[in-house]
């Protein structure tokens, strides 16, 4: 079938300043199973009927507000992590396509759930209908019994080099064809995805993990390479070791992190007596917070991860109250740079 | 036995009219007097997309009393697993019938995608298990396997997919696909897997549908042959061990009148003409495509030396892609070719007709209606 071409600019405006994302977290038990209880459970909740509620309410519309929260807050995008515990990253993903506008939505994808074409062909409809806002983190993480748990054989020596090939074959596929390849795990013969990405890029790509030749793949292939909870002063070890030894390609270093934020410290330690928190958490008030994360942006960090447990209450509080503090630290950091 | 009718999602755009063989809504042609192309609006991206069409076609579909749609998968279609979810909560009864080749997914991982999309649905996927055609759209998808070895593979990927799925911590060590201790997370594994529909014609196919489908599904086909293959569908399944229900999947042409029905064929077979030398033959080693292959549509002269049967034509394949046999007559007779396929064995159908958005309502409303008492049987219970 003919498939017309014609210029559609639909191409993201990069922010080169520093980015931020809301680590989703789609396991339903930190957030007190929110969406999911059911006629009878809250007995001063009216039932209809038997099986009126959970038909209607369900974990996803939970999991769309913290989408729409973070929206709404500021955040430039959610990660949607893949949780062994949690929902499938890219049911996760197309159920929140269409609940957001601006975010930018990044996948989890794990190269041997599928093979390489059907991989680009779910990633083609998911940049068509969220008009360019997906992204894909590969995460070669080097766990092999977590690994086989998932049908995935594949040795650690194997996972750059898998990962490599599927890249190769996306980018490949990412237009008319004929495009082929013959690798060691994935193969395509006359391949090309044509029409259905005439009008969108590949998505962004990112990249992080500890199988050994990731650093050279992300060298090589990543938008953004992403790195563990790490202190400050790691972080700005580790991004200087990976500059140094990969080669001067331009790409993002990113960083998960775990926050607690409050008004005071005083509250702050309200909060740690009362639960354990994460561990590496960065804890303070609204300030302290904000000028942690200006440190990691000076140790050489573009991309931030945030997560903390009670999304839609900590959602609010980041985007409210500490985002604004980092990029007013960060636009009189480059102020002063300036001068 | 109550009668299932899914309606289609159609994932490669859709035409205005049975008529003009394009895909005029979409955005797969230029915008241009007569396409619909969302996603501009004044020369700018508008964050609309044909996702946002196929809303409309879902919710048409749930709103004129069709129980779900198929999600057709070819090369060039949209991907049904990401339209399912991105439609999860834009409908509220419509079932999502994802098309979907076995060969292409880790079980482990379909068993996940599914029971996460399960929970986005509260329970509205069903699956159209497609084993493949063969030839070089198989390879364009990256699959090398022969064609009984497919169905091998089929019938593992399920036996897997379930193990993980329903038998957690699962170990499997097979000739396709291996698992050590893989099982849902609790929440996941508490929903239901989905039922199954089948496609594929040969002795492979029918050992694979045995153990694991609840429907096999056929397209139309004259109707001598059908009752016969239906037959021999059921007895051969309940001879191994797991009798299962017959479905089909047929497009119509319904109109109030025979002749404002036929003139839509008439037409489309005129602007056919050219296109008519190139059905030959199949590339392909689909039994089910060689079966249809002697219907003599390149040879055809006239629209009416492809009327198989009354109000049974030849020729859809010209008209759009996909299969040749479809339904063509006033609102009565199509009623009354349904009733008879549903007295030869049909137990559920997937029903077409372009445009796909208003002829939702058109059958919903004018055909379904007029079935004989045992197609509303699931009404009354």
């Amino acid at each position: 079938m003919s498939c017309g071409l014609w210029p559609l600019p639909l191409k993201m405006e990069k922010k080169m300043a520093i980015e931020t994302l809301w680590k989703l977290s789609t396991t339903s038990g930190p957030d007190r199973g929110r969406g999911e209880w059911t006629d009878g459970q809250r007995p001063w909740a009216p039932a209809v009927d038997a099986r009126s509620r959970d038909r209607q309410i369900n974990h996803y519309d939970y999991l769309a507000q913290i989408a729409r929260a973070a929206e709404l807050t500021g955040f430039d995008g959610l990660f949607i992590p893949d949780e062994a515990d949690g929902e499938e990253p890219w049911i996760v993903t197309g159920a929140l396509l269409r609940e957001t506008r601006y975010l930018k939505l990044v996948t989890a994808v794990a190269p041997g759930s599928a093979s390489a074409v059907y991989q680009g062909k779910m990633a083609a409809s998911a940049q068509r209908f969220s008009g360019g806002r997906q992204a894909w983190f590969l995460d070669l993480d080097s766990d092999a019994a977590a690994r086989r748990k998932t049908g995935d054989f594949a040795l650690e020596e194997d996972l750059a080099p898998r990962a490599r090939e599927l890249v190769t074959l996306v980018n490949g596929i990412w237009g008319e064809g004929p495009y082929d390849q013959d690798g060691q795990h994935f193969v395509v013969e006359k391949g090309g995805l044509g029409g259905l990405v005439a009008h969108v890029e590949r998505p962004e790509l990112w990249i992080g993990g500890n199988a050994p030749g990731v650093d050279a793949l992300s060298a090589e292939h990543a938008d953004v390479h992403l790195l563990d909870a790490l202190s400050i002063e790691s972080a700005r070890a580790e991004i200087g070791r990976l500059r140094a030894s990969t080669g001067a390609r331009q790409r993002r270093f990113g960083v998960q992190l775990s926050i607690l934020a409050r008004e005071e410290q005083a509250d702050v330690d309200a909060e740690l007596r009362r639960a354990p928190r994460p561990t590496g958490e960065i804890a303070g008030s609204y300030d302290a917070v904000a000028q942690a994360l200006a440190e990691y942006a000076d140790a050489g960090i573009d991309v931030l991860l945030l997560n903390a447990p009670d999304q839609i209450r900590e959602v609010h509080i980041v985007g409210e109250q500490v985002l604004p503090r980092l990029h007013k630290l960060l636009s009189n950091t480059s102020a002063r740079a300036a001068a | 036995m109550s009668i299932d009718f899914y309606w289609r999602i159609p994932t490669h755009g859709c035409s205005s009219s049975i008529r003009h063989r394009n895909s005029n809504r979409g955005d797969w042609s230029p915008l241009a007097p007569g396409n619909q192309a969302p996603g501009l609006r004044n020369g700018a991206p508008d964050g609309t997309s044909y996702i946002d069409h196929m809303a409309e076609i879902a919710r048409a579909a749930e709103i004129s009393g069709f129980v779900g749609g198929l999600l057709p998968s070819f090369p060039m279609t949209d991907d049904p697993w990401i339209i399912s979810s991105a439609l999860a909560r834009a409908t509220k009864a419509f079932r999502f019938m994802i098309a979907f080749q076995p060969g292409f997914l880790n079980p482990v991982r379909a068993a996940r995608m599914s029971a996460s999309l399960q929970r986005a649905t509260n329970g509205r996927v069903v699956y159209n298990i497609i084993t493949g055609g063969g030839g070089p759209a198989q390879r364009w998808w990256g699959d090398t396997f022969a064609h009984d070895d497919r169905y091998g593979r089929t019938t593992e990927f399920l036996d897997v997919m379930k193990g993980v799925w329903k038998q957690g911590p699962f170990t499997h060590k097979g000739r396709f696909y291996e698992v050590e201790e893989g099982a849902l997370p609790p929440v996941l594994a508490g929903e239901d897997v989905p039922q199954i529909y089948f496609s594929g014609s040969s002795e492979a196919a029918l050992r694979s549908a045995a153990r694991h489908a609840d429907y096999y599904l056929s397209w139309l086909e004259p109707l001598d042959q059908l009752r016969q293959k239906f037959a021999q569908v059921k007895a051969r399944t309940a001879e191994l061990g797991r009798g299962i229900r017959c479905a089909i999947r047929v497009e119509i042409v319904a109109r109030p009148t025979e002749e404002e029905a036929w003139r839509e064929i008439e037409i489309g077979f005129a602007e056919s003409a050219s296109r008519r030398s190139e059905f030959g033959g199949s590339e392909g080693d689909s039994v089910g495509v060689r079966r249809l292959s002697g219907l003599g549509v390149a040879q055809a002269q006239h629209y009416r030396d492809l009327i198989v049967s009354p109000n049974i034509w030849g020729g859809f394949s010209l008209l759009r892609p996909g299969p040749a046999l479809g339904i063509v007559g006033s609102y009565e007779n199509v009623a009354a070719r349904l009733d008879e396929l549903i007295a030869l064995g049909a137990d559920a159908f997937i029903l077409a007709a372009t445009p796909h958005l208003e002829e939702a309502y058109r059958v919903g409303e004018e055909v379904l209606p007029l079935l004989g008492e045992r197609a509303h049987r699931r009404q009354a219970a």
